[in-house]
C-alpha cells in the first residue's frame, strides 16, 4: 500500500470515527438532524448535543490520541525500541502529576493557562530525564527500566497528592488526570493545548528524517550525517510538547502510543520517519472509537476512557514484549 | 588538495592518549588497510578523522576541508563511514537501508531523487545485492548483511570511505568478497582506508598497509615492503612466519611473541 493510500484510508476512518461520535449516544440523533446541527440549523437542543457535547469530545479524543501516536512513534524511532512510548516511559505520568498539582494547590483559578503548561512542564522534564539517562546507560532496555521507575516515582507522588487532597471535589478532579477522560470537553480546552501540539508537532516533523538514519544506530547515522543533537533536541522537546498537550486534553492515556505505531509499521516498510503520520491518524481513531465505547458502554458510572486504553493495550504491550528477539537488545 | 590528510592527530580519552600524532595521506583511486591490535586506537583514528571523537591536537584535511568544520551532511557527502557495530533496528528492506547512504544528499527511504535511486541502484549492483533489494534485511545471511552495508556506505558516493572492521565475523568467502567490493571502489578513483585484522587479507587487497600500536602509526608503506615477522610481532605480539605465495600472502601465526 502506498503511503498516501494509507493516509487518505486513515484520514477517512479519522471523519468516520467523528462522525459516528456526533450520531451515538444516549440521545440518539439521526443524520438528518446531526447534519442540520452541524451545519448551525436545527433545534437548540441538537445544536448543543452535536457542539458543545459529542463533537469537542470526539475532537478531544481524536487529538490527544493523535499527539500519543505521534509520540509514541518518534520515542520508538529515537530509542530504537518498540516499546518505547510517553506511557511506559513516565512521561504521560509526569504530565499528569504535573497538571494534578496545580489542581491540588488550587492554581487553576489564577489562570486557565496554567494547567496545560505544567502538563508540558512535566512532560519536558521527563524527557529530558530520559534523554540524559540514554545517553548514559547505552542499553534501551536499562533505558525502558529507567522509565519505569520515573513511571513509578510519578505514580507514587500521584498517589501522595490524592492521599492528602484537601476535598472531595478536588479528589474527583484529580483522580480525572490519573485516569484519563476527555468528559466535558469544550472547543476551548482544545484550544488552550492546540499552540503547544501546534509545535510539538512541527519540532517532530522537523526530526523525522533523522530517525530513519536512527535505524543504524547512533555511530552510522552519525556518519551519514544526522546531527545527532539537534535530532535529540527536536524529537525530546517535540513529544514533550505534544504529549504534555494530550494530556492537558485528556489526562494520562497509555498504550496507545505502543500499539499504533506497531499496527502502522509495516505498512510502510518500517521506516520510523514515515509511521509518525500514520500511527498520529490510527490513535486518534483508536481513542474516539473507544470513546464512543466508553460513553454506550451501559455501566452506572462512566469508565474513563484512559482505564479502557489501558486494558485494550497493556495486553498488546505483554506482547510486543514476548515477541521481540533476543537479539534486538 | 583532494587527499584525505591527516597530520599529527592526536586524541586523548578520559586523559589517556589513545592517538598520538598520526600522520596518514589517503589519495583517491587508493585502498590503505589499518592493521593493528585491539585498542591500538584504530577506530578512534577514524572517528577523530570524521569530527566525531575529539582531537587533542594535528589537523585533517578533506579536499582542503577539515571534517570537524563541516556541517555533518556536508561531511557525509564528502566522507562515507562504516562503524565497526552495525546495529539495524527495524526490518528495513535492503534497497531502504542502502538508501540511507543518501541521507546527506536529502533522501530518505521511499522518497529518493533521480540521482539518488541511480546510485542507490549502482551501489545494489555493484554489492551483487539487486535481486535482494526488495527483502526485509533481517531475512539475510551475515555475508549478504554485510554486502548490505558496503552497499550502504557505497552509496554516498562519497570521496572517501572509512570502513571500520567491514570483514569481521565473516567466513573466508564472504572476507573476500566484501575486500573485492571495497577494492573495485577504490579503483572507480575513491580513496578507501579499512581496519582489519588479517594481514594476508589486507596485504592481497590494499595498495598499502598502515600499522598502529599504542596509538603511534609505526609503519606505512607497501606489503612487500611492511608486512613482515618483526611488524607482526611488534603490532599484535604474535610469533608468525610471512611468506610470499606469487599474488599473496601466507601469515602464519604460531603463538605469542
Amino acid at each position: 500500500m502506498s503511503d498516501r493510500l494509507l493516509l487518505a484510508a486513515l484520514a477517512a476512518a479519522g471523519l468516520t470515527a467523528l462522525a459516528a461520535a456526533c450520531l451515538l449516544g444516549s440521545t440518539p440523533l439521526g443524520v438528518d438532524r446531526v447534519l442540520a446541527a452541524l451545519l448551525g440549523g436545527a433545534s437548540p437542543g441538537d445544536r448543543i448535543v452535536v457542539w458543545e457535547i459529542r463533537l469537542p469530545r470526539a475532537a478531544a479524543a481524536f487529538t490527544a490520541g493523535a499527539a500519543l501516536g505521534a509520540s509514541g512513534a518518534a520515542l520508538q524511532g529515537l530509542l530504537r525500541n518498540p516499546l518505547a512510548e510517553p506511557g511506559v516511559l513516565g512521561v504521560s505520568a509526569t504530565a499528569s502529576l504535573a497538571a494534578t498539582g496545580v489542581i491540588y494547590y488550587g492554581l487553576v483559578a489564577a489562570g486557565a493557562f496554567l494547567m496545560p503548561i505544567a502538563a508540558i512542564v512535566g512532560a519536558l522534564t521527563a524527557t529530558a530525564l530520559l534523554t540524559v539517562a540514554a545517553a548514559r546507560v547505552g542499553s534501551v532496555v536499562t533505558l525502558i527500566l529507567v522509565g519505569v521507575g520515573l513511571s513509578s516515582l510519578a505514580g507514587a507522588l500521584m498517589a501522595l497528592l490524592l492521599n492528602l487532597a484537601p476535598n472531595p471535589f478536588s479528589l474527583a478532579d484529580m483522580l480525572n488526570w490519573t485516569l484519563g477522560t476527555v468528559a466535558n470537553r469544550s472547543f476551548d480546552d482544545l484550544a488552550l493545548a492546540a499552540p503547544f501540539l501546534g509545535s510539538g508537532v512541527v519540532l517532530l516533523a522537523a526530526g523525522r528524517r533523522s530517525l530513519s538514519a536512527l535505524t543504524l544506530g547512533e555511530e552510522a547515522a552519525a556518519g551519514v550525517g544526522v546531527d545527532l543533537a539537534r535530532a535529540r533536541r527536536l524529537v525530546v522537546v517535540g513529544t514533550g510538547l505534544a504529549t504534555g498537550a494530550s494530556v492537558s486534553i485528556a489526562g494520562a492515556i497509555g498504550f496507545v502510543g505502543i500499539v499504533a505505531p506497531h499496527v502502522v509499521r509495516p505498512l510502510v516498510a518500517h521506516d520510523p520517519a514515515r509511521t509518525l503520520a500514520p500511527a498520529a491518524l490510527l490513535a486518534g481513531v483508536v481513542l474516539v472509537v473507544a470513546d464512543i465505547g466508553v460513553r454506550l458502554a451501559p455501566t452506572d458510572t462512566e469508565l474513563r476512557l484512559g482505564v479502557v486504553a489501558a486494558l485494550l493495550g497493556a495486553p498488546v504491550f505483554v506482547w510486543i514484549a514476548a515477541r521481540r528477539r533476543r537479539s534486538h537488545d | 588538495m583532494t587527499d584525505l590528510t591527516l597530520d599529527r592527530l592526536s586524541v586523548t580519552l578520559d586523559g589517556r592518549a589513545v592517538v598520538r600524532e598520526a600522520s596518514l595521506t589517503l589519495a583517491r583511486g587508493e585502498l590503505v588497510a589499518l592493521l593493528g591490535a585491539n585498542g591500538a586506537g584504530k577506530t578512534t583514528l577514524l572517528r577523530a578523522a570524521l569530527g566525531l571523537a575529539p582531537r587533542a591536537g594535528g589537523t585533517v584535511s578533506a579536499g582542503g576541508r577539515d571534517p570537524a568544520r563541516l556541517a555533518p551532511a556536508e561531511r557525509a557527502r564528502r566522507i562515507a563511514y562504516l562503524p565497526q557495530s552495525r546495529p539495524v533496528a527495524w526490518p528495513l528492506r535492503v534497497r531502504d537501508l542502502v538508501a540511507l547512504g543518501r541521507f546527506a544528499h536529502g533522501a530518505a527511504p521511499g522518497r529518493l531523487g533521480t540521482a539518488d535511486a541511480a546510485a542507490v541502484s549502482r551501489a545494489l549492483a555493484a554489492c551483487g545485492l539487486a535481486r535482494f533489494a526488495d527483502r526485509p534485511c533481517t531475512t539475510l545471511s551475515g555475508g549478504e548483511l554485510a554486502r548490505t552495508h558496503v552497499a550502504r556506505a557505497m552509496a554516498a558516493e562519497a570521496s572517501f570511505l572509512l570502513a571500520d572492521e567491514p570483514t569481521a565475523a565473516l567466513d573466508p568467502l564472504h572476507q573476500h568478497q566484501v575486500m573485492r567490493l571495497v577494492r573495485n571502489y577504490a579503483d572507480a578513483g575513491r580513496g578507501v582506508l579499512v581496519v582489519m585484522h588479517d594481514a594476508a587479507l589486507a596485504a592481497r587487497a590494499a595498495d598499502r598497509l598502515v600499522w598502529m600500536a599504542g596509538g603511534r602509526l609505526v609503519a606505512d608503506g607497501s606489503p612487500e615492503a611492511t608486512l613482515t615477522t618483526e611488524r607482526l610481532a611488534e603490532v599484535y605480539g604474535v610469533r608468525a612466519s610471512v611468506r610470499r605465495l606469487a599474488r599473496d600472502w601466507l601469515v602464519t601465526v604460531e603463538g605469542a611473541a
